[in-house]
């Protein structure tokens, strides 16, 4: 027999070497992540890439599991529409339940917005987000979320208990996942899900805070005084707006005896402080300010209109049925997963239905059998910069009041993902951290860096069973300050601005504040019998739209940036004019496409005579088209895109003096007030030109412009013109890069116009109703309430829970919630999946 | 011939066990087989057999067990990768039609680097 040789042709070692190594490269590119992209075999893998996480969607009808925590058995039914009905013996085994599920179906989404609002994107998405994560955690984010977290502890307040058993609930969900059953998200970014800890629910409110009350004016609005200068400021940007609408027709806000008033246009010597702290923190320090504030915000708190909300409540005299209806629309950027996630809990003591944020162990927006609520933005003033001057290079004292003052200093590496860790120094005033950019510094004070007990008001919330037990959960409401519109069985109705509002010692926070001086010093609260309120009011309905809340006789300082009063004038006229009001009448406005802009702006346009000088006849058609147009944006309207065109040159043509980077154009009530009060006004001066334009110049030249805009860019055929072919909403993904599009829906033909009460601005829309629900109370007892949310409660994209409720939402239908008392009382026949959670000894 | 069909088949089922245990990578656990099969210069064709096969069965298992989910994965994966939705899973099959040829080529190549016997020896 032959021995065995290694001594072969080299044809041999070659038969061999060559398949390993293409063998050994297809395996490298396979599982090695190309640049940003994700590793190959997440898509080509045939079970364990993409497909395992589609399989995953498919779920079992029963679910059964041991989970360690709970004190009893808990029921979950879900119904056809996903939506889980917890079935829990007591509020902390429901709270562990719901941290479970919604760990189950949005796992990515609670871990992402936790490391978003810690500033620690960097850890997961590479050193790209060194800067972005500088700037989060200098928001002052986390040290808030601390301080509440500090404060539940030394209470020992029964919140903190229930933020344990949720936190027990995600961790339970966590521990049993395999490297392939993480959410999606997870593998195309490569990194995998930590732990939840209590201290992470908070950070979620600090999300929404951060979305709703950061973006702010106050650096542009300093910056901006160099550019047209301070009266003008003054003048177009106005504390007040100019068409107010309030929303409470009788305000609780009753001047006290020696409060000084607060509310008033800033005085001479308030403003030579806010000089001096402009001359402090130059032009480069604000502008690299601003470009972080852009670049940071793109997540979640993009200052942009189309965020905001409606809601609004009618009493039984309003009403078919006698009793009161309660509607209720948040608008936020749209995202999947969805922002909201609708769930309903039972227990001895509570029976509530609704919606939470993936994070939160309380429904937030919804109804018990009892009441009903629902939120809208204050957009009050509750942040401020001041000017920083250090002693020197060293930074550790600050000049205040004559004397130095020692700098905290705190420092917290940065980790990031495929680098060595980055040294991050953070230092604190007395107001809040300090954010230095060209070596010139601000530090910020802002209502969320102090402890809150929101938490407290939406556990009080979902267990009230009357209008004083609500609204005393409403004294605990602070970050965000929020327009909270209430209906009980009893008739009762109120809207009430709940939160925390800054005193300042000079009366406003508009502008950067002088750091050197304690005239910026928050001095305290706006008390809670004088916040913006109104109950039960003698015209029977009550309305919040984001405008300004209350008339400009209101005693305090509230703010500056309000929305257009577009929407609320429209609610309120609706509203005004209503009788016998059906939840199908809430339903139609909420839906409701009426450019208030239009409204205003027609007859200028008429008189200004751009339709006589036009001679091209389709042009000219197309304008007397516009003239005789009722203003409805609605996706089939021919005229909203010429309205559109006109608009946008009538806005640019006046502000042409004004940057819109530094602070936005002026407000729309402005310009329309302006062009009907003040029409020879300087601001419609085109300085190009020899000539003094008035507003009617501007409209007229607008007019024409946009006529021309529409032949040459749209064709001479009105079918060419439909709004829905031009004007979209896409709901993006919540990491909102273009790199994960194929998780984003849409474009959709979407109707809607700049703050209509269906939102939807721009071009393509991007923010709008996140959350639609109105509640009927017609018989007495327990309301009937329809609802509905652009996405699904899945958020695993492959899921048909994923997207579910998109087309009826853009269709502008609710679907009716179910709300079964108990698990005997569950329809069978609407049972998608039954879920059973005992205790694991 | 009925052996290689015997040893393609006992492939094919032992690839799919480890693929779901084991992952992708025990794909290349065909060429032990095609090492088996004692035919070198069919090492690449068993191999691509099988693991094409396999494969295919694993894919077809996806929409036969969750058919919406796997349809919105298909159409999800074109998406990033930019292509038509027939391309992922083709290109899955490619893929494992070429690793299986490469490992069977490493099996035949095996088996004549241990099993032949070389003349000069």
């Amino acid at each position: 027999m032959q021995s065995f040789s290694f001594r072969r042709p080299l044809r041999d070692y070659l038969s061999l070497l060559i398949p390993a190594l293409l063998l050994g490269s297809i395996i490298w590119v396979m599982e090695s992540p190309v640049g940003s992209l994700p590793p190959l075999g997440l898509f080509l893998d045939v079970w364990n890439g993409a497909y395992h996480t589609a399989r995953l969607a498919e779920e079992p009808k029963k679910f059964e599991a041991n989970i360690p925590g709970l004190s009893a058995p808990v029921q979950v039914l879900r119904d056809e529409r996903g939506v889980p009905h917890i079935f829990a013996q007591n509020d902390r085994d429901a709270a562990l339940t719901l941290g479970y599920l919604t760990a189950k179906d949005r796992l990515f989404q609670m871990d992402f917005q936790t490391r978003y609002a810690s500033g620690r994107l960097s850890e997961v998405l590479g050193e790209s987000m060194i800067e972005n994560d500088k700037y989060l955690r200098r928001t002052g984010m986390m040290l808030g979320a601390e301080r509440t977290w500090e404060a539940m502890q030394k209470n020992s307040s029964s919140i903190k208990d229930i933020l344990e058993a949720y936190s027990q609930g995600v961790n339970a969900w966590i521990d049993g996942l395999s490297p392939q059953d993480v959410p999606f998200e997870f593998r195309l970014l490569g990194y995998k899900p930590e732990a939840w800890k209590p201290i992470n629910t908070v950070l979620v409110n600090q999300v929404m805070a951060m979305d709703l009350c950061f973006p702010t004016k106050d650096v542009g609005m300093t910056q901006l005084a160099d550019v047209i200068g301070w009266e003008a400021v003054q003048k177009l940007y106005p504390n007040h707006s100019p068409m107010p609408e309030p929303q409470s027709p009788e305000p609780k806000g009753v001047a006290r005896q020696n409060i000084a008033r607060q509310n008033s246009e800033i005085g001479h010597s308030s403003l030579a402080s806010v000089q001096q702290s402009r001359a402090d923190a130059p032009h480069e320090a604000m502008q690299a300010f601003l470009t972080s504030v852009k670049s940071a915000s793109e997540l979640y708190a993009e200052a942009m209109e189309g965020k905001g909300s409606n809601n609004w409540v009618a009493t039984g005299t309003k009403t078919q049925s006698g009793k009161p209806l309660l509607a209720g629309d948040p608008h936020l950027g749209l995202s999947l997963p969805a922002i909201w996630y609708e769930a309903h809990i039972s227990t001895p003591t509570q029976n509530v239905y609704g919606v939470t944020i993936p994070g939160a162990p309380a429904i937030i927006i919804g109804f018990n059998d009892y009441l009903a609520w629902s939120p809208t933005n204050t957009g009050a003033d509750v942040l401020d910069f001041y000017t920083v001057t250090f002693e020197d290079t060293k930074q550790q004292r600050y000049k205040y009041m004559g004397e130095w003052k020692p700098v905290r200093e705190e420092i917290r590496p940065i980790r990031v993902k495929g680098k060595p860790e980055v040294a991050d120094t953070m230092r604190f005033t007395h107001w809040g951290p300090v954010i230095t950019q060209n070596k010139k510094t601000l530090s910020i004070r802002w209502t969320a860096h102090e402890a809150s007990t929101i938490m407290e008001a939406i556990g009080g919330f979902n267990h009230a069973k009357n209008w004083s037990e609500f609204q005393a959960a409403q004294r605990k409401w602070d970050v965000p300050a929020q327009n909270i519109v209430y209906a009980d069985r009893e008739g009762n109705i109120a809207l009430r601005s709940c939160g925390y509002y800054p005193i300042r010692k000079q009366g406003h926070g508009k502008y950067i504040q002088n750091g050197e001086t304690d005239e910026g010093e928050w001095i305290g609260r706006i008390p809670f019998d004088s916040i913006p309120a109104s109950v039960n009011p003698s015209r029977a309905w009550l309305e919040s739209a984001n405008q300004e809340p209350v008339p400009p006789d209101y005693p305090y300082y509230l703010g500056y940036a309000w929305t257009n009063p577009w929407r609320a004038m429209r609610i309120s006229e609706r509203l005004q004019a209503g009788q016998h009001l059906v939840p199908k009448d809430f339903q139609a406005l909420q839906t409701e496409v009426e450019s208030m802009q239009f409204r205003f702006i027609r007859d200028m346009m008429r008189t200004c005579g751009a339709a006589e000088t036009i001679t091209e006849p389709v042009k000219k058609q197309a304008v007397e088209r516009l003239l005789a147009w009722n203003g409805m944006t609605s996706m089939d309207s021919k005229e909203t895109l010429l309205f559109k065109l006109f608009w946008d040159n009538f806005a640019s043509g006046t502000w042409d003096e004004i940057p819109d980077s530094i602070a936005g154009l002026p407000p729309q009530d402005v310009l329309i007030t302006l062009a009907r009060s003040e029409p020879e006004s300087i601001w419609f001066d085109d300085k190009r030109t020899p000539e003094h334009e008035t507003a009617s110049d501007i409209c007229k030249r607008s007019l024409k412009m946009a006529a021309d805009t529409l032949i040459a860019k749209y064709g001479a055929n009105p079918d060419g013109w439909t709004w829905g072919k031009h004007h979209s909403l896409v709901i993006r993904h919540l990491l909102r890069t273009g790199a994960v599009k194929p998780l984003w829906r849409g474009p959709f033909p979407f109707p809607g116009f700049n703050s209509t009460v269906l939102p939807a601005s721009g071009w393509q829309a991007t923010h709008s109703a996140s959350w639609r629900m109105v509640a009927d109370f017609k018989d007495g007892g327990k309301p009937t309430v329809q609802g509905v949310f652009p996405g699904g409660p899945s958020g695993n994209p492959f899921s048909r829970f994923y997207d579910s409720q998109v087309q009826t939402w853009l269709e502008g239908r609710l679907y009716q919630l179910y709300v079964p008392t108990s698990v005997q009382d569950f329809d069978r026949a609407k049972l998608s999946q039954e879920l059973v959670f005992t205790p694991k000894r | 011939m009925k052996l290689f069909l015997f040893f393609i088949i006992v492939g094919v089922v032992i690839s799919c066990v480890m693929y779901i245990f084991f992952g992708w990578v025990t794909a290349l656990m065909t060429f032990p087989f095609a090492l088996a099969i004692q035919r070198p210069h069919r090492g690449w064709l068993a191999g691509s057999i099988i693991t094409l096969i396999s494969w295919a069965i694993l894919l077809a298992a996806n929409f036969v067990i969750a058919p919406e989910p796997s349809s919105h994965a298909v159409s999800t994966i074109a998406g990033f990768i930019g292509q038509p939705t027939f391309v992922p899973p083709v290109a899955s099959l490619f893929l494992a039609a070429l690793v299986g040829a490469l490992a069977g080529m490493l099996g035949s190549g095996l088996s004549r680097f241990f099993v032949e016997r070389h003349p000069s020896s």
